[in-house]
């Protein structure tokens, strides 16, 4: 029976099932562990040709993480952003080009790109696979600068197991008390697994709630936003014989933000109160079917929708509110078909997508958006020799609203000596426009008075407006408002696998992204109150490039030590050619002008050129483990104080840092788990440019496991 | 009426200085220098009474401050009326003196302040209406709520009177420096020390073309 379910769950969610079997071995070599995201097939990690990383799940419990944002900072090249939620850079690119997969799957409801990290819980997580560089060949999409595509657990072993957490922080500075100031954070999850006769169900829950996470950036008063979030999963696998299985993932999210404002104005005090709430639905059927030996197909089907809704009543005038709603459903039906005939695999794909979205910032949430995608994906893989992988593979996007984007990749693997693995991939990103990028009609009475409205309606807006003499002026780049096209990246990727000894291995890439037609918002008019009209135009290029490396270390049987460290380099091209031909000034100390230096130019903004990470973990045979994680990243700008609308060396910019968290945990009878950590140990804080980071935080958790086989 | 004048004026006698330089001399940008360079700080400009929560945006009394260049000085009372002044200032808006009689236009260079020898070839216009022809000289921050003089940018004038003088806008708070959330966390606070010019400029009062 076991053997039987077994088989069923290799063939369900092989790369998973793999990872499982090696775990129960000895250590194995982490190249030989298994990832889909670089490929969408099984595939070891020694032998994929793009980078890839893998984070276990052993690796988030050793971290005591509670959410996707908390893991993800501690890896090297990922740089977490804050506003409009938590969203992650990768090589330099926003998060707006990094597609996050849920066991596959697109998560949508992005706010301003940005889709928020918070909404992800990890108790439930397996492992998650970040593939750096262009992905559109595979993904479409929004997989400019990479894909971090998070694997849920996937074992219908009959278990019970549940996880308590409790953490405590201190709003002020210097130490917890545990009497006052401080706010907590309580996080509870519980898995059953089981199955009946031959179908597997696994049932998921996971309840967070925190009193105090952020810090108003523009306000010298802390504001405590409670939250309350609740996830649930259920995954149910049957085999409909030995070759057709079946399976089923339900989940659903649902966060409860209390919000309470205060604006001081000559005084007065104006409070406002109310709620966000964001609902997430995933639904996820997938028939795969097993021809023979070289031939597999797999039907997916896909439904999500978020909803997100804030509401707000103002105490001074009970009578008004403020109601913002976005609502997004996506759904997709695709298959993929998995041929693997001596030295080659291929697969061949097609996909049929409808996307759309509904808000009160568009239309006073009247009418639902739509957008439909039509997708083919090809993709060959050849071995000739054991040494040498080829891959080449393309991917057509159609797009009903705007053009569509075809996107080419080639990769190549080569191992000229054992211990040394070479890569370099070429390939094409693209992300098409959003919803609101399209359709929003937006006039932010609470921030400026200003507007923004999405490019199918723009003109004919504000040349309504014109005529209506509404308008001071109207500026050069509304002449340039058309239709939006998707923006385009080129993605180079080289480095390499170094086996320097059999405890000593290291990971170098070299990158480079160049971007076209990025869509910027840029100042259209304005209106007679001095208040600004912004629309998109597809008008910037950009690169961004640098080096990656990792190393990891087993120093000794029980110490493990890995760093990570990266350097960026960006720039918007048309900004440095104005520089380079002289037309861009900057201040000096007294005010004047003087013509800025090319090494003063900083690039883009929010990036930081160095970051790295250390951690060193301890982990004895009697189950007892102990890490210490060490993160900094270099100073990055903020924002144009020269007036010269690019980003130089004198512009605002935000301190350096460095952080570090501590934890340790013992494993009593395989069946219970203690952990106790420290993040943030120095109560580094950061309240103008780190609202996200809450300072020293100590926590405790409990796992409890039950195991029926 | 005339006690808001005088208590008008008595507040920008304190908060404004002016330095002369009026010897000829040779800039570092080669320039022979016959005109009056003049650094002016603090010039008040309708300065905020009140911020709208709504807007974030700072409003004044609506009062104009009218700045002769020959002089370098804030002219008040009834001679706000004639030709006896050359630029007003309200926010960020600078009008020129459009009275009857006067010959007053204005463009903007794009270059080097000190590298500006002469009135380059361009054609001075006027304000018409809501079109002032001194604008675009500052960018606006949405994020940190300022108000950003763009460096590089030379306004180049006709007095009332006829006689050319060239200015550039250094900075737009009190004190000569933009703040920022980290300087001022409360946005509130940036807004009321705005409305403050600080700018310099090279009047030549000799009718020639040259600074």
């Amino acid at each position: 029976m076991l053997k039987k379910l077994s088989i069923i769950a290799f063939i369900l969610y092989a790369q998973a099932a793999l990872a499982q079997t090696d775990s129960s071995h000895e250590k194995k070599n982490y190249l030989d562990e298994i990832v889909v995201t670089s490929t969408r097939t099984e595939t070891k990690l020694g032998n994929v040709a793009v980078p890839v990383s893998i984070i276990s799940n052993k690796t988030i419990n050793q971290a005591g993480s509670l959410r996707l944002k908390d893991i993800l900072q501690e890896q090297a090249g990922l740089n977490l952003s804050n506003g409009f939620g938590v969203g992650v850079q990768m090589q330099g690119l926003n998060p707006d080009y990094t597609l996050i997969l849920l066991n596959g799957e697109p998560l949508v409801g992005r706010t301003a790109g940005v889709l928020d990290l918070n909404r992800i819980s990890i108790g439930n997580i397996k492992k998650i696979e970040i593939v750096k560089g262009p992905s559109s060949s595979l993904y479409g999409s929004e997989a400019m600068a990479g894909v971090i595509n998070i694997i849920t657990e996937n074992s219908y072993k009959k278990k019970i197991e549940t996880s308590i957490r409790s953490g405590f922080g201190n709003a002020e500075d210097g130490w917890i008390t545990f009497i006052k100031d401080e706010f907590k954070n309580y996080n509870a999850n519980l898995t059953v697994q089981t199955n009946i006769k031959k179908t597997g169900i696994r049932y998921f829950a996971d309840a967070f709630y925190t009193d105090a996470v952020a810090y108003r950036p523009h306000s010298s008063s802390k504001v405590l936003q409670p939250i309350w979030r609740l996830t649930h999963q259920l995954q149910i696998n049957h085999p409909f014989s030995n070759k057709t299985i079946f399976d089923l993932s339900f989940r659903s999210c649902k966060d409860q933000i209390k919000q309470e404002f205060a604006v001081t104005n000559l005084g007065a005090i104006n409070n406002s109160y109310g709620k966000e709430i964001n609902t997430d639905i995933n639904i996820n059927p997938t028939i795969t079917h097993i021809f023979n030996r070289q031939i597999k197909s797999t039907l997916r089907s896909y439904y999500t929708q978020y909803d997100g809704a804030q509401k707000l009543y103002f105490i001074n005038n009970p009578d008004s509110s403020y109601t913002d709603e976005f609502k997004q459903h996506f759904i997709r039906i695709e298959n993929q078909t998995d041929f693997s005939i001596k030295k080659m695999r291929a697969s061949i794909g097609a996909g049929y997508t409808i996307d759309d979205a509904q808000s009160t910032r568009y239309d006073n949430f009247e009418n639902r958006k739509r957008n439909t995608i039509i997708s083919i994906f090809a993709q060959h893989e050849w071995m000739p020799v054991e040494k040498l992988t080829i891959i080449s593979g393309v991917r057509y996007d159609h797009n009903k609203v705007f053009a569509g984007a075809l996107s080419p990749k080639f990769a190549i693997r080569f191992q000229p000596a054992k211990r040394i693995i070479l890569n370099a991939s070429i390939g094409k990103g693209f992300k098409a426009p959003d919803f609101r990028q399209l359709y929003l009609n937006f006039t932010n009475s609470a921030a400026g008075g200003y507007s923004v409205f999405g490019t199918i309606d723009a003109v004919k807006i504000i040349n309504q407006m014109q005529s209506l003499g509404q308008l001071s002026e109207v500026n050069n780049d509304f002449n340039k408002l058309s239709m939006l096209n998707p923006e385009f990246s080129t993605g180079i990727n080289f480095g390499g696998t170094f086996i320097i000894r059999k405890n000593l291995q290291s990971n170098l890439n070299f990158f480079r992204n160049d971007i076209k037609s990025l869509i910027d918002v840029r100042q259209v008019a304005t209106k007679i109150n001095g208040a600004q009209i912004f629309s998109y135009i597809n008008i910037k290029n950009a690169y961004t490039q640098g080096a990656e490396i990792q190393i990891n270390w087993q120093a000794f049987k029980s110490i493990q030590i890995s760093s990570g460290y990266q350097y960026l380099l960006t720039a918007d091209k048309d900004e440095l050619a104005k520089i380079k031909s002289g037309q861009i000034y900057t201040r000096n100390p007294d005010g004047t002008s003087r013509k800025l230096l090319l090494s003063e130019y900083v690039g883009l903004p929010n990036r930081s050129s160095h970051m790295a990470n250390l951690k060193i973990t301890y982990e004895n045979n009697h189950s007892f483990f102990a890490t210490i994680r060490l993160l900094y990243k270099s100073k990055w700008y903020i924002s144009d104080i020269d007036g010269n609308g690019l980003i130089n060396t004198s512009d605002e910019s935000a301190k350096s840092y460095s952080i570090m968290n501590l934890s340790a945990g013992k494993t009593i009878n395989n069946t219970t788990r203690i952990t106790f950590g420290i993040d943030d140990i120095f109560n580094y804080k950061d309240l103008n440019y780190l609202p996200n980071l809450q300072g020293r935080m100590i926590y405790l958790s409990a796992n409890f496991k039950i195991n029926n086989n | 009426m005339k006690k808001t004048i005088v208590a008008f004026a008595s507040i920008t006698l304190i908060t404004f200085s002016a330095c002369k330089k009026d010897s000829t001399s040779i800039n570092t940008q080669g320039c022979t220098i016959t005109g009056t360079v003049r650094t002016v700080n603090d010039l008040p400009a309708d300065t905020v009474v009140g911020v709208d929560p709504q807007t974030f945006q700072g409003y004044g009394a609506d009062k104009k401050t009218y700045f002769n260049l020959s002089t370098s000085s804030i002219v008040t009372g009834n001679d706000t009326t004639g030709l006896n002044w050359d630029l007003a200032f309200i926010g960020t808006k600078i009008y020129l003196n459009s009275i009857a009689g006067s010959q007053s236009g204005a463009f903007i260079y794009n270059g080097s302040y000190d590298a500006l020898c002469s009135v380059p070839d361009s054609t001075f216009k006027t304000d018409v209406g809501n079109t002032r022809a001194i604008s675009g000289w500052y960018n606006y921050d949405g994020v940190n709520v300022t108000i950003n003089p763009i460096p590089g940018k030379v306004i180049v004038v006709k007095t009332a009177d006829g006689k050319y003088a060239k200015l550039e806008i250094l900075n737009y708070y009190k004190g000569g420096v933009t703040p920022t959330p980290a300087t001022d966390p409360n946005y509130q606070i940036r807004t009321y020390n705005s409305r403050y010019y600080t700018f310099r400029f090279t009047y030549q009062g000799n009718g020639t073309k040259n600074f």
